[in-house]
């Protein structure tokens, strides 16, 4: 991954992937802990509703369980596991309409439930940053799929363009599109709904752009 | 708000995300200082950044982990395991089958590769054959029959996907696929009909075919894998590969993933 973890921690990484592999229950127990938060960080923000990203990211722990034994050669596991959380997402969504019925809200509507961390030296500079985080959230919704997942694996998952086109299955020139239009879109989203940017000063000195 | 500037909109990105080799972002750094509008974008990508949700702040449901390892032991996995009394069947049952494939070919020429010798060297690729290969025949000129060995050729530039070309796969030496995935003739039915199979033999043991091969797209896998095993998510991929195809391999017993 992009900022690899201490070697250390790769080669245990690896070590309970073939323990997985070989049916060791434990091994992969650890997999899930280690991995969960990152799993979830993605279908928490391409699903519709919180039941769903918490059942597509189970369906992609179960299914890397499931086909851990059939798969010969060396891949990334992360970002195999990444693909397969994405297909959950989808396969949830194919499924949304004919027999889901969901009491509790869309994601898209409710209050945000992810976490919003206070941080900040004062109190007001802590709700400074909440709000915009909020913000931040509410703008990566508003982006269209292909555009947000690439933005999420590169900025969130911290992938590399190579890894996040093996995720996606699209080759690299459509990964470098979709993150720069991610976050142009995410750009003047966050201009006109936030605080976060300021007019730049080049517009207010009229300024060209170089040729 | 403006634009970065036509010639460096291309590799700002890049920029920002460390995909750039060294000497190229020295040349982005140092144009940063005099654009104005390339600057705007790369300071407002960094402010995103800066207030990006980190993935460790993301709430795990209670039971999450439990829920999954339930999951898990709920959904037992079939246990795969290679002995070698199975494999001296299973070995059985595909020479038989071979030989009689055998008597339509000359098993010399398709075995000298691995035989070593001079039909090994013979079967090494010069540029010019393989180009000749392919080339169509010149005005009444007499074309030999490509001999078999040729189709083994190492991946270059030039070649057409191995996967495509090959008359048989030795994963490992002619082709690398970007998923392998192994079943049982039992498990495959008959969800392989319509697909050309090839032998399949590994790098390690190239003499020896363990199965047979089917090319195909990652889509057409993950509806077999569906139909098949119930298995709804596609394969883990290969990062060495040579080839975008992948490889459905159907054994007469089942493979351990592990090898041997």
């Amino acid at each position: 991954m992009k900022n690899d973890a201490p070697d250390m921690q790769r080669q245990q990484l690896d070590q309970w992937v073939r323990q997985a592999r070989e049916g060791d229950q434990e091994a992969f127990r650890h997999l899930v802990e280690a991995y969960e938060k990152k799993v979830l960080a993605l279908t928490l923000r391409m699903c519709k509703h919180k039941e769903d990203a918490a059942e597509a990211a189970q369906e992609a722990f179960l299914a890397a369980w499931q086909g851990l034994p059939f798969f010969r050669g060396e891949a990334a596991f992360s970002t195999w596991l990444y693909r397969l959380a994405s297909n959950a997402c989808v396969d949830l969504l194919r499924k949304e309409g004919r027999h889901r019925a969901h009491a509790g809200p869309s994601l898209d509507d409710e209050e945000l439930p992810l976490p919003l961390p206070d941080d900040g030296p004062t109190p007001q500079e802590a709700a400074e940053r909440r709000e915009m985080r909020e913000q931040v959230e509410r703008g990566l919704r508003q982006l269209p799929e292909e555009y947000r997942q690439a933005l999420i694996l590169r900025e969130i998952q911290q992938l590399s363009y190579e890894e996040i086109s093996k995720v996606l299955e699209v080759d690299l020139g459509t990964v470098k599109s979709r993150i720069n239009r991610g976050r142009r879109r995410l750009r003047e989203f966050l201009t006109e709904n936030g605080n976060l940017f300021s007019p730049p000063a080049s517009k207010k000195h009229g300024e060209e752009g170089c040729s | 708000m403006n634009d970065p500037c036509k010639k460096y909109a291309a590799p700002l990105d890049a920029f920002l995300d460390g995909e750039l080799p060294l000497e190229q972002m020295e040349q982005v750094r140092r144009h940063l200082d005099t654009c104005p509008p390339c600057r705007d974008y790369v300071d407002a990508c960094l402010a995103l950044r800066a207030v990006m949700p980190q993935a460790e702040d993301t709430p795990v449901p209670e039971d999450f982990t439990q829920s999954v390892m339930a999951a898990v032991a709920a959904h037992p996995r079939k246990t795969r395991r290679w002995t070698p009394a199975r494999r001296r069947a299973a070995m059985a049952a595909i020479a038989a089958c071979l030989a009689a494939a055998m008597f339509l070919t000359n098993y010399q020429d398709w075995f000298a590769p691995f035989t070593g010798g001079e039909a090994a060297d013979a079967a090494l690729p010069r540029e010019a054959d393989a180009a000749g290969d392919q080339a169509p025949a010149q005005e009444g000129e007499q074309v030999e029959k490509t001999p078999r060995q040729y189709q083994f050729y190492a991946v270059t530039q030039d070649t057409a996907d191995p996967a495509e070309d090959a008359e048989a796969y030795v994963e490992g030496e002619n082709v690398v696929f970007a998923f392998t995935v192994f079943l049982t003739r039992e498990e495959a039915g008959d969800a392989l009909a319509g697909y050309t199979g090839k032998p399949y033999s590994t790098k390690d043991d190239p003499g020896t075919v363990i199965g047979t091969g089917y090319a195909m797209t990652v889509e057409e896998a993950e509806h077999i894998l569906y139909d098949v095993l119930d298995y709804p998510l596609g394969p883990m991929r290969n990062d060495q590969c040579t080839t975008e195809l992948g490889c459905i391999v159907v054994t007469e017993e089942e493979v351990s993933s592990s090898g041997n």
